[in-house]
């Protein structure tokens, strides 16, 4: 008995003894030798970034070598992370590709980032254009791609080749590389011709889709890209469509007793959500591509539309007036656990949801005033963005990170984009008026 | 009876353990808090001065002195070399031709305007004089290595002492001993307030933040740079931790460790800090978190 006590306490001793110089050990290495700062304030403006013309033989090739310059540069400013440098600055003028940069050169005028590149049209036709994104800091190659392309899709490369250069500076996928599609407009008020148009996001090559004779409204693109859905009232008769860009071909997405609008793709593409209106009602319906087949979602008698999908397919947002005023709400994609998530002073209309996931973009009307903001799909966390007489129809870019809309000033709509942070905020170059923009996936 | 001594034992044990376990801790808390020891060790400088800065400034100065002079001139040779290192293009593009590019960077320090690449390019032998540069950094490494031992060796001389049993005489030692406080600067900053947040308000202004990502905890990148006395780089900084681990390293925490890397760099030299602190500052680690920027 008495040694079963003392070996009792002798173990709780032995205990107490070591355990205490292990504890020790683990204070005494949170020490070390290195002195600890944490930052965590910093500046957000735009990093300056010098990209020399790309370099040419031949007359065609500097002259290629200039433009795909001027639009990296474009794409780069206005996205508004970025400050490229005016060229005149430039101390060196990089003349051979394959040579290192003087990077002391390019540190002289404060440039962090430098791209260099080459322009060279090939004998077989094509036309090889490469390039090199130097960190001048660190004297170190950061990323050097080269593209083969036919000679009339060097505006291509130049966008890929600005993703590229985003990705890497940023870590966002870029957006450069991708396509809007929006309503052109043109005529007196009372004799509105509204035609689908598509352009590059910059705004080169606008092409006209429609001819122009039947209205058309809310264009949504497909995730494959390859197509767009709309409203388009034909005979008086409004209808959901699709259309296929590549090939034009168009076709009716179900043929519906009443009126059908507000189309939108499902993340796969292979469903279309849209509205159902019949007497005075409308409720949102969710039609498969494949079997062509409906399912109705909601069922109230108040107003619901505008809907869209989560990025995972698995939510829904959409607006309805069932609380009495226009007001944003989430649902399960079967239409389950319906629940209210836009609480603040005003009404609230065509959400979006971000391709990241993490916001919805609204419309919110206000006294008279229009603003483009973002929520949490918890509905906390509200950002109004911009501000004017008319604000709407927020579209995505596909990294989540800009947002297009379009803005009535006058008599005149145009299209605007707004970075997420509120900053940024420029128009974009349109022939005529434009309004419903819809922002294409990047490019595949 | 037994088994309500072993259980008034056992519950004893516990508690003993407890409070060995925890009141150490308690005493320790201050440890986990690395910017309160600052007022502490500026405490000890004020202390010491008396004894101490008679005898060792005439030293470090001496030292401080050579240094500058050969360091600034390494450093610009130093630092073309890492950016050796051209990254090959992952997809197309080949690395540049090493041999050319190593003698274009190295003679661009030496005349930075004026040169041209292929000139430069062809001035092979410049290459060869190059690798001396580092034989003279040795050369400061060793001066450093001496004031190193020099203080190793003050710091040995209060050791011996306290051997001596006489509890009077370890006490008045350590009144004496100025070199024991001083010397301990690795369990605190040894730097005070004012002078940390210079270094905290220089390097805002050098690091842009990261435009952001779903996580931003994956933003956190922790830095580790080694400063000359002139306040210029030894080696390029590097990267000691990223907020995503090595097999969920993403495209955001690169740029975000670039960004940081930047800052860093862009920063040089941090020659506003007190030279008489030296040993106080030339070891850094920074970590930067933009979560409180980017508002999430």
């Amino acid at each position: 008995m008495r040694i079963r006590v003392l070996m009792a306490m002798s173990a709780v001793l032995s205990l107490t003894l070591l355990f205490p110089a292990s504890v020790e050990q683990a204070f005494a290495q949170r020490g070390g030798d290195t002195l600890h700062i944490e930052i965590n304030q910093g500046i957000i403006d735009p990093m300056p970034i010098a990209i020399a013309d790309f370099i040419g033989q031949s007359p065609d090739e500097i002259q290629k070598g200039q433009t795909l310059a001027q639009v990296v540069t474009n794409n780069l400013r206005n996205s508004g992370l970025f400050r490229p440098i005016d060229p005149r600055a430039f101390i060196e003028r990089p003349n051979d590709f394959q040579a290192l940069p003087r990077f002391v050169d390019w540190r002289l005028i404060d440039a962090e980032a430098l791209l260099t590149g080459q322009v060279v049209l090939q004998d077989d036709g094509r036309l090889r254009i490469e390039f090199r994104l130097w960190d001048v800091l660190r004297e170190q190659q950061l990323i050097g791609l080269q593209y083969f392309t036919t000679p009339e899709n060097w505006r291509r490369v130049a966008h890929l080749v600005s993703d590229a250069i985003y990705e890497r500076l940023t870590g966002e996928t870029g957006y450069f590389d991708t396509r809007i599609v929006y309503i052109h407009e043109s005529g007196p008020a009372n004799l509105r011709r509204k035609r689908l148009a598509i352009m590059d996001q910059d705004g080169a090559n606008p092409t006209y889709l429609t001819d122009g004779r039947d209205l058309v409204l809310t264009p949504r693109f497909s995730p494959t890209a390859q197509e767009i859905t709309y409203l388009a009232y034909q005979n008086n008769k409004p209808r959901v469509y699709l259309l296929n860009i590549e090939t034009a071909q168009q076709e009716i997405v179900g043929d519906f007793p009443g009126m059908t609008f507000a189309p939108r793709f499902s993340p796969d593409g292979k469903k279309i959500i849209m509205s159902f209106e019949r007497d005075g009602n409308s409720d949102i319906y969710v039609m498969d591509l494949a079997r062509r087949r409906s399912t109705r979602l909601t069922r109230h008698p108040a107003i619901d539309t505008g809907a869209t999908y989560s990025p995972d397919g698995r939510r829904l947002t959409f607006e309805s007036d069932r609380s009495q005023f226009q007001q944003i709400y989430v649902m399960n994609a079967d239409g389950t656990d319906v629940k209210r998530i836009s609480f603040g002073d005003g009404r609230y209309g065509t959400p979006v949801w971000s391709p990241r996931g993490d916001l919805i973009a609204f419309t919110k009307h206000r006294q008279g005033r229009f603003y483009i903001g973002v929520m949490r799909p918890d509905g906390s966390g509200e950002r109004l963005l911009t501000e004017s007489f008319l604000d709407e129809g927020p579209t995505w870019s596909p990294n989540g990170r800009v947002l297009m809309f379009f803005r009535q000033s006058g008599d005149t709509f145009k299209l605007w984009s707004v970075d997420l942070t509120g900053y940024n905020l420029r128009q974009i170059p349109t022939q005529g008026d434009a309004s419903d923009p819809a922002w294409s996936p990047l490019i595949k | 009876m037994r088994f309500g001594f072993f259980i008034s034992l056992l519950f004893h044990g516990v508690i003993l353990m407890f409070a060995v376990v925890t009141l150490p801790n308690a005493w320790r808390a201050d440890d986990e808090l690395t910017i309160l020891p600052v007022d502490l060790l500026s405490i000890d400088e004020i202390t010491n001065v008396a004894a101490k800065v008679e005898k060792k400034p005439p030293e470090l100065e001496e030292i401080a002195e050579l240094k500058p002079k050969p360091v600034t001139a390494q450093k610009e040779q130093q630092a073309p070399p890492p950016p050796k290192v051209i990254a090959p293009a992952k997809d197309a593009l080949p690395p540049l031709p090493d041999p050319k590019k190593k003698p274009e960077k190295k003679p661009e320090p030496k005349a930075e305007e004026r040169t041209e690449v292929t000139q430069l390019a062809k001035a092979k032998p410049r290459k060869k004089p190059s690798p001396p540069t580092p034989k003279r950094q040795e050369k400061d490494f060793n001066l450093d290595q001496i004031a190193a031992l020099l203080d190793k060796k003050e710091k040995e001389d209060p050791k011996p002492q306290p051997k001596q049993e006489d509890p009077l005489d370890d006490f008045l030692n350590s009144l004496e001993v100025d070199e024991a406080p001083r010397q301990a600067t690795g369990l605190g900053t040894g730097l005070t307030m004012s002078e940390l947040d210079a270094i905290r308000q220089h390097i805002r202004t050098c690091w842009r933040v990261p435009a952001g990502a779903a996580n931003p905890e994956e933003l956190v990148v922790d830095i580790r740079i080694q400063l000359n006395k002139d306040g210029t780089l030894t080696t390029p900084p590097q990267v000691t931790k990223t907020g995503a681990s090595s097999f969920n390293r993403n495209s955001f925490s690169q740029a975000a460790a670039d960004a940081a890397v930047r800052a860093v760099q862009r920063c040089q030299p941090y020659d506003f800090l007190p030279t008489d602190k030296y040993e106080r500052w030339n070891d850094i680690t920074f970590t930067f978190n933009p979560a409180p920027m980017i508002g999430r």
